[in-house]
Parts: C-alpha cells; sequence; structure tokens
C-alpha cells in the first residue's frame, strides 16, 4: 500500500511540475515550494549525516578529539561579516577558502591542460595515412585559430588576426554545436526515464 | 598528472613569472588594450530594459559556491546592481550556496551605496533559495514568472539546470546575458541567451568592467602565457612532422 501511494504523489509531483509547460500556476507554485523545502531537509539531513556526523561530531565526541571543536570556531569567524568592527576576521575564513580554491586551480591546471599541449605535438604528414595527416592539420588549425580568439590584450580589428580570431570563433560554434546535440540526446534519456515512470509504474499502460 | 616534472615546473614559473611581471607593470602605469567582448557592452542595454519595462533584472550565480568563478561573477553583479540601482530598478539574487550569502549582501548593499542609492536596497531582494540543484532551478523559473523578469544574468557555475533557466528565461521574454567556465553548458547558453560569455572571456569579463590594473595585468600575463603555449605547440607539429632527435626531444619536455 505504502509503494502505491509513493507512486502517486511521485507521479503527481512530477506532473505538477511539468505543468509550468503550460504556464505558471497555482499546483506549479505549490510543488516548487514543497520541492524547495525538501531539497532544503533533505541537505541538512545528508550534511550532518555524510560530513559533520561521521567527520567531525564522532572524532570529538567519541573517540576523544577534542581539538575538533576548533573547527566549529573557525567555522563561526565566518559570520563575523555582519559587524564592521570585527569582520576582518571573517576575512580569514574567506581568505583560506579562496586559497585553497586558487591552490586547486593552479593543480588542476597541471593535470589537465598540460597533457593538453603535449597531445597537440602532432605530425602534419599525409603518409601512411592521408586520414591521419588532414585530421592533424585540421587539429593544428583548429587549435591556432581558437587560441587567437582567446587573447584578450591585443586587437581582433586588424588582419590576420582578425580572420584568424574569427575562423576560431566558428569552429567554437561547431564544437558547441556538437555537444548541444550530444547532451541534448542525454537529456532526451531523462525525459524518458520520467514517461517511463509515469506510463509502466504509474499508469502501468506500457510494459517493459 | 599527480606530480610535477622539470618541464612542467619551467612552465609553471614562466607563465606565473609573466602573470606576475604584467601585474607589476599595470600597476606602474601601464594601460593594456583589452578588446571588445560584445556580452559586456550589452549590460548597460539590458539595465535600460528592465528600467524601460519597470521590471525587475534576475542575476543568478547557479551553483557556485565560494571560489574564484564566484567572485568573478560578483564583480559583474556590483557593477549590474550599481547600474540598476542608479535607475531604481531592483535586481534579485537567489542563491544556491549558503556560505556565498553574507558576501553577496554585503557587496549588493556596496554597490548601492556607491550608486548613492542606499534609499533602494532591500535586503530581501538577495536570499538564499536552495541548495539542492533542480529545487533551485524550478524556485528560479518560478521566480520569472511570478516577478515578469526583464533581463536575467546566468553568471557562475552551472550544470544540468542551465537550460532549464535559460529557456523558461527566454519564454518569459527576457533579454538574457550568460557566461560559465563550464563548457558542457556552453552550448545551452549559446543557443538560448541574447549573449553568451564562451570559455575565457568568463575571466576577462571582470578585468573588462573593473579595468583594474591588478586584473587587466592579469589577464595580460595569461595573454603572454597563451602565446608562449601556442608556441611551443607549433614547435612540437614541426618537430613532429620534421622528426629525427628534435621530435624526440619535444616528446621528453613533459615526461
Amino acid at each position: 500500500m505504502l509503494d502505491v501511494i509513493i507512486v502517486w504523489l511521485a507521479a503527481i509531483s512530477t506532473l505538477g511540475i511539468y505543468s509550468i509547460l503550460y504556464k505558471e500556476n497555482p499546483v506549479f507554485r505549490f510543488f516548487e515550494h514543497l520541492f524547495i523545502g525538501l531539497g532544503l531537509g533533505w541537505t541538512i539531513f545528508t550534511i550532518w549525516k555524510d560530513i559533520l556526523h561521521p567527520k567531525w561530531w564522532t572524532p570529538m565526541v567519541e573517540q576523544g578529539k577534542w581539538y575538533w571543536i576548533f573547527a566549529l570556531v573557525i567555522g563561526a569567524l565566518y559570520y563575523f561579516i555582519y559587524s564592521p568592527r570585527f569582520s576582518w576576521m571573517a576575512r580569514l575564513v574567506i581568505s583560506t577558502l579562496m586559497g585553497l580554491s586558487a591552490g586547486l586551480v593552479f593543480k588542476s591546471f597541471a593535470a589537465i591542460y598540460i597533457p593538453q599541449i603535449e597531445a597537440s605535438f602532432r605530425a602534419v604528414r599525409f603518409t601512411p595515412s592521408i586520414a591521419t595527416g588532414l585530421n592533424n592539420l585540421l587539429s593544428t588549425i583548429i587549435l591556432i585559430s581558437v587560441l587567437v580568439y582567446f587573447l584578450f590584450t591585443i586587437s581582433h580589428d586588424k588582419q590576420p588576426i582578425a580572420g584568424i580570431s574569427k575562423l576560431g570563433r566558428w569552429f567554437i560554434m561547431l564544437g558547441l554545436g556538437a555537444m548541444f546535440g550530444s547532451t541534448v540526446m542525454a537529456r532526451l534519456s531523462l525525459f524518458i526515464d520520467r514517461l517511463t515512470f509515469l506510463l509502466h509504474d504509474w499508469l502501468r499502460i506500457i510494459k517493459l | 598528472m599527480e606530480h610535477s616534472t622539470p618541464g612542467i615546473t619551467a612552465l609553471e614559473l614562466i607563465l606565473t613569472g609573466a602573470i606576475l611581471f604584467s601585474i607589476l607593470w599595470a600597476r606602474g602605469g601601464k594601460e593594456f588594450f583589452l578588446r571588445k567582448i560584445a556580452a559586456f557592452d550589452v549590460i548597460d542595454d539590458a539595465v535600460g530594459r528592465a528600467v524601460e519595462m519597470g521590471r525587475p533584472i534576475l542575476f543568478s550565480f547557479g551553483l557556485s559556491g565560494l571560489g574564484i568563478t564566484f567572485f568573478q561573477a560578483l564583480a559583474i553583479m556590483s557593477y549590474v546592481v550599481r547600474r540598476a540601482a542608479q535607475y531604481g530598478v531592483r535586481v534579485i539574487v537567489p542563491l544556491f550556496a549558503p556560505e556565498v550569502y553574507p558576501l553577496t549582501e554585503e557587496v549588493y548593499k556596496e554597490a548601492h551605496r556607491a550608486a548613492g542609492r542606499l534609499e533602494e536596497y532591500n535586503p530581501s531582494d538577495v536570499f538564499f533559495l536552495s541548495n539542492d540543484q533542480f529545487a533551485y532551478a524550478s524556485g528560479v523559473v518560478g521566480l520569472m514568472h511570478r516577478e515578469k523578469t526583464a533581463t536575467h544574468f546566468f553568471l557562475g557555475d552551472f550544470a544540468a539546470e542551465s537550460l532549464i533557466l535559460a529557456e523558461e528565461g527566454h519564454s518569459v521574454g527576457a533579454v538574457q546575458i550568460a557566461g560559465t567556465p563550464s563548457t558542457l553548458q556552453l552550448p545551452f547558453f549559446v543557443a538560448a541567451c541574447d549573449y553568451t560569455l564562451i570559455g575565457e572571456e568568463y575571466y576577462a569579463a571582470s578585468a573588462y568592467i573593473s579595468r583594474e590594473p591588478i586584473i587587466v595585468g592579469s589577464i595580460k600575463g595569461q595573454d603572454i602565457g597563451k602565446m608562449l603555449m601556442l608556441l611551443l605547440s607549433l614547435c612540437g607539429v614541426i618537430a613532429m612532422t620534421v622528426g629525427g632527435n628534435f621530435a624526440t626531444i619535444f616528446q621528453h619536455i613533459f615526461k
């Protein structure tokens, strides 16, 4: 019986959210607010269950690692942003997070982009394979033109930069178009999943 | 790649050096040229549209938490709020990440002060909505319809909700300006928004708006780095094409 109620609630919620496709209406508004409330409740629960309880509360209270109390103190410094006199304390936390963020970007730069530079070293030779040669030539042209497009401190009004930059923009658009197509297909599969739920699990008018 | 090699260390030092050098140069008084970015030339027009229609502006940071992406968008928000406040237009800022709320509120208030319209400042226009991705998206969509927003800014980290926001924003007839470093979401913004900041343009935006020597210098330094990498790639292509020892040297630069 509980399963049936859950399926009905899920189906009504799905249709309620989809009702925005017609226009903004009280049904959508109700489910929108319900969704936001449930989302927040769920987040608070998972933060406690997956992070705070196992990584902070348990070590501090059950394993005697009392010094974890300082995490609370440091975290609480963030609230001093509301005090004009003590807002410098909040900046300590913000600066730490910024430093962490910058460090991770620095690390990811080496991990992501350096191998790409290495991978761009491609031989533009048409033997033994013409296709590979053309592929490598195209790859090099795209690399140059797109990189030139992303130069911001040189003028793009004069040739040859203007032409190369324009070519780069075209290549970017082609790439984005291909990505758009493949991602739309992925999104359609999510929609099909919802339709399957409605037609199979709820209405039982299709069989899998 | 977990650990650096001599080649990578040298390259990173050169790139960092170029950026630091350019920042110092800019701080010394050098004014670097910055090319036009279409999406930023229309910010004032987009704000003007909201003024003419007498409707609010919606500014979303997407899923951004405290980080570089957020701070870039925050600089742009400050500019937008300042311009909007001058003409008495509301800017609604629904937030995904609770930790960015106090900062956003501060900058929002400061922008009103800078515009000389502190009396227009309404703390309830900046609010935490949800940190569940799709609950946030449905909340923002609801806001667009109820508030009948005239202009939308989507700047920050976005994921699967990008198309939901941009498509619904398009359906309410708003002018939309978007930008995200997430290349996977860019196609949706390009398709559904009027102006989109593509890739690195997102990071150049704050330099374009603020003209702060430190940020402009940083952009110049990054450009030097890009040119260096372009040169390196071209030399690599030539080396691989010619073959022989030259190719072997290039193949082992980063090993």
